[in-house]
């Protein structure tokens, strides 16, 4: 009943809900749809540098990929249709109903693994999964058309997020999205908001009790929360600017990757299936040994001069606040924190004025 | 250029560390304490300078002979005059070498190499970079499935060693000349079936390359694609 008290209190709280969540505006008889936050990826960097080149791992290709790879997973959730707001955080803040954290196992143009974590609010594991795939790569009517080679790969999360989203009951989604504002307000008022939650037996997060209707604190929190998507919302853009610029160089780098890969595993085959043709020392001999590596050589040395292409730089975040402009710098990571440091000092302030 | 200069050049001793896996047998020397000579810049060749594949060809087989007829009076054989290479061991294989280094260094006509202190990356045209780490380690190595690279200090000159399949080994000795105006490239083919490696050098004289006219693009399928940017542009960008 409290829980439908608080969707009811939500649904008066206007404006801002309009703007930022779904769930926020989800009408009582209206089935509710979660929102998901897809993290950035882990690039899954080797900590062990000399092992990078062995391993095929550029690191600077990693890191692109790692903000690259969960805006492909993002269109995919959002062309589905079955969700509400998808958004790509850079940070693990618990802002959304359903938070997707992924670490890159392997990525080489050829296959793509990703370990792939999915809980919502409440700490229930949806998905903890090893994703993998192979690339597709198709010519269509003719010519060849721009298709993701491990599609795949995200529509099998997609679908492994949707099978477990079907077992809620509309009763356990509000019960989620409940606990994602109580978690955020947590986060961001804990000597207030620590007495809403508990951990149950199973260690999930389960409502203890909901603040009052009319609570001040509830509104602001939520008011900080609109303002904290507001920002996600904002770097959103920078993520589609990051995939337009990037994904030209990032599909030749992966041909470049998938071919070498296909060329080592011909070569295997070559070398185990028949002697070389040519006698030991001869002319063809040497020929055939210098242009296997010279082949491979240019083939990484062009990669790498993709890889050099590639810009991580992100420009600052211009974010309208109430009646400031906020500039903020740094990585997108760095500016996140710096947007929740502005977010707690205006509650800070707030809640001075009031005392 | 000093004849005292080209021939320290010539000579091919290099690290036992470096031949490794390589069944000829070279002069074992230590490598000399690294002067890192600074080899930036670029660099196109001096066709003038360059050895003739045929004089390295006779010169090699002329040693052979020599040394033959040195081991035959030894053993107190006849001495024969005038062998043709037919006649020689493994001639066939010496001349498939002699192609072979001609066949590798003849296309990288331009250089353009960018130095620091720690690293060098020698671009050559129509072939791989020759690229080398030479910061902690004396030697920096890199090894795939169709070859080993190891590459380091000689003293002033800089050693690129390239082991492939097949008892082959590709080494090439970079040398800055007297001036810094030329650079030799010494390509040295070693090959198991032979005992003796063979040495061509390929000599390169410094020139200031001006900016490009064309912007280049790697494509993959048909490498690199270079479209002629207009005359404003250019100069722009220059």
């Amino acid at each position: 009943m409290r829980l439908l008290v608080l969707t009811m209190c939500r649904v008066a709280s206007v404006c801002f809900s309009m703007l930022f969540s779904v769930h926020l505006v989800a009408a009582p008889n209206i089935e509710p749809r979660l929102s998901i936050g897809v993290q950035e990826f882990d690039p899954g960097i080797p900590n062990d540098a000399t092992v990078h080149r062995a391993q095929g791992v550029f690191p600077i290709i990693r890191k692109a990929e790692a903000r690259y790879l969960p805006y492909l997973l993002r269109q995919q959730l959002v062309a589905d249709e079955r969700w509400g707001v998808v958004r790509i955080m850079p940070n693990n803040y618990q802002a959304a109903d359903v938070l997707v954290q992924g670490v890159i196992k392997h990525s080489n143009g050829q296959v793509l693994g990703l370990q792939i974590l999915a809980q919502d609010s409440t700490g229930r594991v949806w998905v903890d999964k090893m994703y993998s795939a192979q690339a597709v790569v198709q010519d269509e009517a003719g010519e060849r058309q721009r298709r993701e080679p491990f599609l795949a790969i995200y529509r099998q999360i997609a679908a492994d997020l949707a099978a477990f989203d079907a077992l809620l009951t509309p009763q356990l989604r509000r019960n989620i999205s409940t606990v994602s504002t109580l978690r955020y307000g947590v986060d961001m008022l804990p000597e207030f908001f620590s007495e809403y939650l508990h951990t149950d037996q199973s260690g999930l997060f389960a409502v203890t009790r909901l603040p009052a209707e009319d609570d001040p604190m509830l509104a602001r929190i939520e008011r900080m929360q609109a303002y904290e998507y507001l920002f996600i919302d904002t770097a959103d853009e920078q993520y589609q600017s990051l995939q337009e610029g990037v994904q030209k160089a990032y599909d030749l780098w992966r041909e470049y990757s998938r071919e070498q890969v296909l060329y080592i595993d011909d070569f295997k085959r070559r070398a185990a299936g028949k002697k070389s043709e040519y006698r030991r020392g001869s002319f063809g001999a040497m020929t055939q040994s210098y242009g296997d590596y010279q082949w491979f050589r240019s083939q990484e040395q062009n990669q790498m001069e993709l890889a050099l292409g590639f810009d991580n730089e992100v420009l600052p975040t211009v974010v309208k606040l109430q009646d400031r402009v906020v500039t903020l710098d740094g990585n997108l990571q760095t500016q996140y924190q710096q947007w929740r440091d502005i977010l707690r000092s205006m509650l800070e302030l707030e809640r001075g004025d009031e005392h | 250029m000093s004849l005292a200069f080209w021939r320290r050049v010539a000579s091919g001793a290099f690290i036992a560390i470096l031949l490794s896996g390589c069944q000829t047998k070279p002069d074992i020397e230590a490598p000399r304490k690294p002067l890192r000579a600074d080899f930036s810049g670029s660099w196109e060749m001096d066709y003038s300078l360059n050895d003739s594949l045929e004089g390295k060809l006779d010169q090699y087989f002329y040693a052979m002979r020599r040394q033959l007829q040195r081991q035959s009076a030894g053993a107190g054989a006849d001495r024969r005059q005038g062998q043709g290479y037919a006649q020689m061991p493994n001639a066939n294989a010496v001349v498939a070498m002699a192609r072979f280094a001609d066949q590798i260094t003849r296309a990288t006509t331009t250089m353009d190499i960018v130095q620091t202190y720690n690293h060098i990356n020698v671009a050559r045209e129509d072939s791989f970079a020759l690229m080398c780490e030479f910061g902690r380690n004396e030697f920096d190595a890199y090894e795939n499935l169709f070859g080993k690279e190891v590459c380091g200090w000689d003293g002033h000159q800089l050693v690129f060693h390239l082991n492939l399949p097949g008892g082959v080994a590709v080494q090439h000795r970079l040398t800055l000349g007297p001036k810094g105006d030329k650079l030799n490239v010494a390509t040295t083919i070693y090959n198991d079936q032979v005992a003796k490696p063979f040495t061509l050098n390929r000599v390169y004289m410094h020139f200031e390359r001006l900016p490009s006219d064309f912007q280049c693009q790697q494509t993959v399928t048909k490498g690199k694609v270079c479209s002629l940017v207009s005359r404003e542009t250019a100069e722009v960008q220059r």
